[in-house]
């Protein structure tokens, strides 16, 4: 088994579990301010060190994880249905559908995600609602482009022409024929776009344009302040929670990938028999 | 029927005109080429519309001409009153389904079957067509499965719904002989049983003969012979035909050089004038070479060969 994929599992386990839990570990609410505690470094009383209102970072950051979760979570699942239904659509009717759906991906993928984002946050807001919204239907287009390219190439295959030579409707044809062929495709990829989404949720909230008290990047945004303090651990841990969520679903979606891949499960079969053969 | 392609205009089938009695077999025999998988696809209405198109015709089923019939309509006949085989059963099957419930989607779409019941329907067609434990193998997946079962179950899906007409396209040629000869027993007690009209479209004569009660042969989209397949293989008049019975190797006879027709199907953008045939044909004469093709001339009792040989007769 994927080395890196285990690691990637067991941290967002320890994450999804903090962060569900966090209310038990953390009775405390953790934006009470303590002016007693201000800007302390890491310690045994506190792990992550303190804030520039006395919070500690470490009940701060668990809290925190709900948001990013959560974002990543539903603009995930939004994203992948959005992009898989665009895609099962474009790639089987083909003409004007697949050109209309393409031409919308295309205006997407050539504007600038962030600024995009930016300028619909503006104008619509940023609770976390919209966040999710916005970020899942900005980012379906690439997993249209993928499952279109799938969807033309099953086209091709006979199961499919027996299919309309049974005479099935189209509904029958992409839901129950196209659609499970793909599932590993679509299931990698939405995994791999959720780093992606993390990080677009973070730099929101780092430049201000979301103000969730407790995320992340809205910790980022204010330890920016606090620089030159010295107050390192301000912007080192919300960082590296970042940075280690989007590590860890990248982990896991490459162990995904190459657990689902057709070609390297033979191969992996392959030298399992070797290995079981040279032990005999 | 037509392609119209940007390179030119592909005569795909031209001028053919037959007849298959209710119950009976017959057999579409050719060369690849020939266009009788066109014909075959056509009387399914499954060729692409652009770029194909019927220019002038009537496909006639149960006293309706299928051409006149808008896609909603055809869908309703396709699995249903009309089914279709294909050739290669190893990608025939969706391969992350379960054969059972591939099985019994014929009978969830035409017949609106519940899922359980079509399943269980299947499983009792699976064990008809002879596939051991069916009910165990029904939850299998096609890759667990030889070709010849699977061409089975393409069999029993295709019959599943009882439909009148069975367009079989060389359904035997990905298999092995003896799989070959299994299957195409099935087909004939099949057709016995329940009286199903079938076309067997296939370029092996053998096949025709063993299953077939008659036989079309086709060449460069035209329908060249037609006759009960006792007739055409004990003395076939066309000789295009002559030659396709002459090439085939026999167990009964001591062969020095197997005799083939010379030359290739003609390119079919651009025709010879006359009888498609007539470059090859070793009995071609002037009146071959030039003008219409021939039509079809009766040689006996229902049957007719296009042949200016045989002109002089009345036409069929």
């Amino acid at each position: 088994m994927n080395m890196g994929a285990l690691i990637g599992a067991a941290f967002l386990v320890i994450l999804v579990f903090g962060a569900a839990f966090a209310s038990y570990l953390f009775p405390r609410d953790p934006e009470l301010a303590n002016l007693d505690t201000i800007r302390l470094p890491p310690s045994l009383a506190h792990p992550f060190g303190t804030d520039y209102l006395g919070r500690d970072q470490l009940a701060l950051i668990t809290y925190a994880a709900r948001v990013s979760l959560i974002v990543a979570f539903t603009a995930g699942v939004i994203l992948a249905v959005v992009g898989t239904m665009t895609g099962l659509m474009a790639g089987y009717f083909g003409g004007r559908i697949d050109g209309f759906i393409m031409r919308i991906a295309d205006v997407f993928l050539t504007i600038p995600t962030l600024p995009l984002i930016l300028v619909v946050v503006m104008v619509i807001g940023s609770n976390l609602v919209n966040l999710m919204l916005i970020i899942g239907l900005t980012s379906w287009p690439s997993m249209t482009r993928i499952v279109r390219a799938e969807t033309l190439s099953l086209m091709k295959r006979d199961f499919i022409d027996i299919e309309r030579v049974m005479g099935a409707s189209p509904q029958r044809i992409i839901f129950k024929h196209l659609l499970p062929n793909q599932i590993n495709t679509i299931f990698v990829y939405t995994s791999l776009s959720i780093p992606v989404v993390i990080l677009t949720e973070a730099a929101l909230e780092f430049l201000g344009l979301a103000p969730l008290s407790i995320s992340w990047g809205f910790m980022l945004n204010m330890s920016i302040n606090y620089w030159i303090t010295g107050a390192w651990w301000m912007s080192f841990f919300p960082g590296l929670a970042i940075f280690s969520t989007s590590l860890a679903f990248y982990l896991v979606s490459e162990g995904l990938k190459e657990a689902l891949s057709p070609k390297l499960k033979r191969k992996r079969e392959s030298v399992q028999i070797q290995v079981a053969a040279r032990k005999r | 029927m037509r392609f119209y392609l940007e390179s030119g205009v592909v005569n795909a089938v031209e001028n053919l005109s037959f007849k298959v009695r209710t119950g009976s077999s017959c057999g579409i025999v050719g060369e690849s080429g020939s266009g009788k998988t066109v014909t075959a696809l056509t009387i399914m209405g499954l060729l692409p519309r652009p770029p194909g198109r019927v220019d002038s015709g009537r496909i006639l089923f149960k006293e309706e001409n299928l051409l006149e019939k808008n896609d909603a309509e055809m869908r309703r006949l396709r699995g249903k009153s009309i089914s279709m085989i294909y050739q290669d059963p190893m990608t025939s099957m969706n391969p992350v389904l379960k054969v059972g419930f591939q099985v019994a989607e014929a009978l969830m779409v035409h017949e609106k079957l519940s899922k359980e019941a079509a399943e269980s329907r299947a499983v009792e067609l699976m064990s008809t067509i002879g596939i051991p434990e069916a009910e165990k193998r029904a939850r299998d997946y096609p890759h667990q499965f030889s070709g010849g079962m699977r061409q089975r179950m393409m069999i029993a899906m295709a019959l599943s719904t009882s439909p009148d007409l069975v367009i079989a396209d060389e359904p035997t040629t990905a298999l092995d002989v003896v799989t070959q000869a299994q299957i195409l027993a099935l087909l004939k007690d099949l057709q016995q049983k329940h009286g199903m009209t079938i076309i067997l479209v296939t370029h092996d004569v053998g096949i025709v003969a063993q299953l077939c009660d008659e036989i079309l042969v086709m060449y460069a989209g035209h329908g060249m012979e037609h006759g009960t397949s006792k007739e055409i293989l004990a003395d076939a008049k066309h000789p295009y035909t002559r030659g396709l019975l002459e090439s085939i190797t026999r167990a009964d006879r001591e062969i020095e050089r197997l005799s083939s027709i010379p030359g290739t199907i003609p390119n079919l953008v651009t025709l010879p004038a006359g009888c498609r045939f007539h470059p090859r044909c070793p009995l071609a004469f002037a009146k071959c070479t030039i003008g219409p093709a021939p039509p079809a001339f009766r040689t006996g009792n229902n049957r007719f060969a296009k042949c200016w040989l045989f002109e002089g007769a009345e036409a069929p």
